[in-house]
């Protein structure tokens, strides 16, 4: 019994170290912080060297999301490389959020069409239609809020728009190629204008 | 305790408890944090990778308050009824499980401990106004331990398979059960293990056929985030201490560490419910090790589990010696961390609420926060929401706006500040807003 109660004191006086022993500093809160796309990283990194004045990391940044604006420059965005490129040289804060804000749209498109094409393919179609609101939840604080509640209502339209399998078959509803067509056209015009 | 004293004392303490429950209905409703809006959104949309609610869905949880919202049509109505109803319902089941752990001759005894112990737990408001899964889970994992020391398996399991449901977060204390009821009895735990499964398989293989490939890799982004990012668990970059957090409520870190000594006290004694009690003492280190080390101490909430098993074993200790003392120390812990940091008079929202109210009136702008960013986007169409994880684009929000708000867990320095939110209860954040220029 003796034994016990000394083994008892000893775990006790263990926990109480080890809760000492954790470190402590501020707190954050972010589900999206996590398997994370490198724009949203990249706009990060950016945005911090604009702050900082330091435009020799704002183009190591910029240079680290190549593969990216390559992509969207051949397809959603045409043009985007330039503009990134000209606010590094012109080490213009305003020009750079421009470009940066016009690549989540391109991002947000590239996903939409994604699904569009996918549309046979609930999952598939599922995911990127959420990639898609993931971009626009990023960037949507920089939105005029009458133009964030319009693309925000066309997200959910092209959510009901891919259908849904149901469970089994069960609830099951087929996909809608115009009503999500209508979507896409929506928040694009929205998120562009 | 003497017979003659027996019934005055069960009077008082259902005068208690109903007094408690009017307490807590006089708070107004709210939904008070994105994760309870997750659920919201959940009991009339389903959908995982929508956030609709969050991973790994809580199919028990949304069933339930699915049921509720059948009965209030509001699903914010729904979720404070049920967690209400939940936590309200825990000292009961504490005292059911008291009795149960406790040697034959002092069971009632430890039956009305267990009832007032949980009664007074300091956790009660925060997990009853929280609209979260917490309380449900507790619930029904208590009803689980009430029936397994009784040698009901399968309905444990069942009971078990319904807290996984609800409170998947519970699990390796879950498993820690099964373990122990196996050890103690194979055939008993194998029919544990069959009454868990066959509530817990179908209840998650309906979502995850509803999810598809989806619902493993929202499990690998889920658990790494959680794990590393913003859980601030131990092995989170920016982890927190639950030291720190317990050490900023008066008498939490003394009511941790006593209820430490009465669950160790409750290895010893030979009686025919010592082995159970054994079992119920390797759940909570357990629990404790798990919360420690894999949840977030932002909310003390996640304490409430080994708490719990820590009141449900001093309450059960056999020695009328010891059971009196550790009780008696836990109640006036807890009675003092009451008087010390709850105003029973007051009835304010919860601290996000109140900062969406604060913001609602004010005109359109641009507002950083920490805290609640989906729910104050859902609330506030007319504000630019900027999520201050992404400190660098929140600045250059902030900035482009011509200033705007800061809403944030850390106090500001004085001239900075423009309203505070406390929080009403221990293990309640307060929040604070400022102006930045």
């Amino acid at each position: 019994m003796k034994m016990i109660r000394l083994f008892a004191a000893a775990i006790a006086l263990a926990l109480a170290a080890a809760t000492a022993a954790l470190p402590q500093p501020a707190a954050a809160y972010s589900y999206a912080a996590a398997g994370k796309e490198p724009m949203l990283d990249g706009r990060e990194a950016i945005l911090s060297a604009v702050q900082k004045g330091d435009w020799d990391s704002v183009g190591q940044s910029v240079t680290g999301l190549q593969g990216e604006i390559a992509y969207l420059d051949e397809n959603e965005a045409k043009g985007i490389k330039a503009e990134f490129d000209k606010a590094v040289t012109d080490k213009s804060a305003d020009q750079m959020s421009a470009a940066l804000n016009r690549a989540f749209v391109a991002e947000i498109e590239r996903r939409l069409n994604g699904a569009k094409d996918n549309l046979k393919d609930y999952q598939t179609a599922k995911v990127l239609v959420v990639k898609a609101k993931l971009f626009f939840d990023a960037f949507s604080g920089d939105l005029d809020p009458a133009k964030r509640k319009t693309a925000d209502a066309g997200l959910n339209q092209a959510l009901e728009a891919i259908g849904n399998p149901g469970i089994f078959g069960a609830g099951s509803k087929p996909a809608n190629p115009e009503a999500f067509q209508a979507a896409e056209d929506s928040i694009l015009t929205a998120l562009r204008g | 305790m003497p017979a003659k004293a027996i019934k005055p004392a069960w009077a008082a303490l259902l005068l208690l408890h109903a007094a408690f429950a009017v307490w807590l209905l006089h708070h107004p409703p709210g939904l008070g944090s994105d994760d309870a809006l997750f659920f919201a959104n959940g009991l009339s949309r389903f959908s995982l990778a929508e956030f609709s609610p969050h991973f790994p869905g809580y199919p028990g949880f949304i069933l339930l308050g699915r049921f509720a919202a059948l009965l209030t049509g509001d699903a914010a109505a729904a979720l404070r009824a049920v967690t209400l109803i939940s936590t309200l319902s825990l000292p009961a089941a504490a005292a059911w499980c008291a009795a149960g752990f406790a040697p034959p001759d002092v069971r009632q005894e430890a039956a009305f401990s267990g009832w007032l112990l949980v009664l007074l737990l300091p956790l009660a408001p925060v997990l009853a106004l929280s609209q979260l899964s917490d309380p449900a889970g507790l619930l029904f994992l208590l009803l689980a331990l009430a029936c397994a020391v009784r040698g009901r398996a399968f309905t444990a399991g069942l009971l078990l398979g319904v807290a996984f449901c609800c409170r998947p977060s519970y699990a390796p204390v879950m498993a820690a059960l099964a373990l122990a009821a196996l050890v103690l009895d194979w055939r008993q735990g194998l029919r544990l293990i069959a009454g868990a499964a066959l509530i817990a398989l179908p209840a998650y293989g309906v979502v995850i056929v509803k999810e598809g490939p989806f619902f493993f890799e929202e499990a690998l982004r889920f658990t790494e985030g959680h794990v590393t990012v913003w859980g601030h668990t131990a092995f989170s970059a920016d982890s927190l201490s639950w030291r720190v957090a317990l050490g900023a409520i008066p008498g939490a870190l003394l009511l941790a560490s006593l209820s430490t000594f009465a669950s160790l006290w409750a290895l010893a004694g030979a009686d025919p419910q010592a082995r159970w009690r054994r079992a119920l003492v390797m759940l909570w280190a357990v629990g404790t090790f798990w919360s420690l080390l894999m949840q977030n101490p932002d909310n003390l909430r996640h304490m409430a589990l080994p708490l719990l098993l820590a009141l449900l074993l001093a309450a059960s200790l056999p020695g009328a010696h010891a059971r009196r003392s550790f009780t008696s120390g836990l109640l006036t812990l807890q009675a003092a961390i009451w008087l010390l940091a709850v105003n029973p008079a007051t009835f304010w929202a919860a601290p996000l609420d109140a900062a969406v109210r604060f913001l609602s009136s004010e005109p359109p702008g641009a507002v950083a926060t920490n805290y609640g960013v989906e729910l104050l986007r859902a609330e506030l169409p007319e504000q630019r929401i900027y999520d201050a994880w992404y400190a660098a684009h929140a600045a250059e929000g902030l900035r482009r706006a011509g200033g705007g708000w800061r809403l944030t867990g850390t106090k500001p320095l004085a001239d900075r500040h423009a309203a505070s939110f406390p929080g009403r209860f221990p293990g309640e954040r307060s929040l604070w807003l400022y102006r930045e220029p």
